[in-house]
């Protein structure tokens, strides 16, 4: 039921290309931390000490504005890293690390680290890889946030949820974690209150179901049609399919 | 006809990540799966359901495109 365990550290893009007893070394620098559901890795504004790889289940990263808003920047499930920062002297967290379960998660300590990337060149440029690969994804975000109407973003982030956390049950497709209205708010960088009803009219439509820390998608395809806004682009252009649509 | 390639029930990831030649069959039924989100969970049944297009005529499609793709 769990997210699966997540050991194998040359799957890791930051330490590939590394020979297995090169991966012994790294594993041997590390320190696992166990955290209880709600519990705090590392809290924004703190010294970056330790970068860290989710072993088994789930990190939440929060950001809290100048104005006190908090955004959920991103979740990091088994064999995602989080704290990449920690791979440079004198940095502090840009996001503060919260278990949404029970979690465990391999740290390496900054100075481990910086003599990591000094005998093995290679991890260096894999670290550099990294944040380009994300970068690619915040323009999407940016324009996400930028141009969609709120109904688009909710829908958006639930289904980026259930492509990271998603599991195929009887009912659709269940988000395999504590999911609760206000971090959707701050996933979609919206308040409760519309989230609140956006759910409400979703779920009487048949598109999700859930409880209050619980969301299934019970008709993938209604959401994919909001994010995407299908109804209105098939509007604007004549199907191209070999069965047009009698309506 | 020997053993389809695809069966109604694969989910059109595995279906496109085994055959990239079923992407242009998606996209001829007016069907936005491929690249999707959801393309992970739904089956060539839920898809074809999704658009309202009759499973059986999108499968035999599908199948004709990936016999294609390996060859004679």
């Amino acid at each position: 039921m769990t997210a699966p365990e997540h050991d194998d550290l040359g799957a890791c893009p930051l330490f590939a290309g590394l020979a297995a007893a090169e991966l012994a070394a790294v594993a041997a620098g590390a320190v696992e931390r166990r955290l209880r559901p709600r519990e705090l890795l590392f809290l924004q504004g703190d010294p970056a000490l330790e970068l860290g790889i989710v072993v088994a289940g789930r990190l939440k990263l929060n950001q809290i504005g100048a104005d006190g808003q908090e955004l959920i920047v991103r979740y990091v499930g088994p064999g995602e890293i989080c704290a990449l920062v920690a791979l440079f002297a004198d940095q502090l967290y840009p996001v503060s690390a919260e278990a949404v379960v029970a979690t465990r998660v391999r740290c390496w300590p900054q100075p481990a680290l910086e003599r990591l990337m000094l005998e093995h060149p290679r991890v260096a440029l894999n670290a550099l890889r990294i944040p380009s690969e994300r970068m690619q994804e915040s323009p999407e975000r940016l324009r996400v946030v930028a141009t969609d109407r709120v109904a688009q973003r909710v829908a958006r982030s639930l289904l980026r949820l259930a492509r990271k956390a998603g599991r195929r049950s009887e009912q659709g497709v269940e988000i395999d974690m504590p999911l609760s209205r206000e971090d959707l708010a701050r996933l979609a960088g919206t308040t409760v209150f519309t989230v609140s009803r956006l759910m409400a009219d979703w779920e009487a439509a048949g598109l999700v179901a859930g409880g209050r820390e619980r969301v299934v998608i019970r008709y993938p395809h209604g959401l994919v049609a909001i994010a995407e806004d299908l109804a209105a682009r098939q509007r604007d252009e004549p199907e191209a399919g070999p069965r047009g649509r009698e309506d | 006809m020997n053993r389809p390639h695809i069966t109604i029930d694969d989910t059109v990831e595995q279906a496109v990540a085994r055959f990239p030649a079923l992407a242009a069959v998606f996209v001829s039924f007016g069907m936005a799966c491929v690249g999707c989100d959801m393309a992970a969970f739904d089956t060539v049944r839920d898809a074809a359901a999704a658009y309202d297009r009759e499973p059986a005529e999108l499968l035999a499609e599908l199948n004709r495109a990936a016999a294609a793709e390996l060859g004679p």
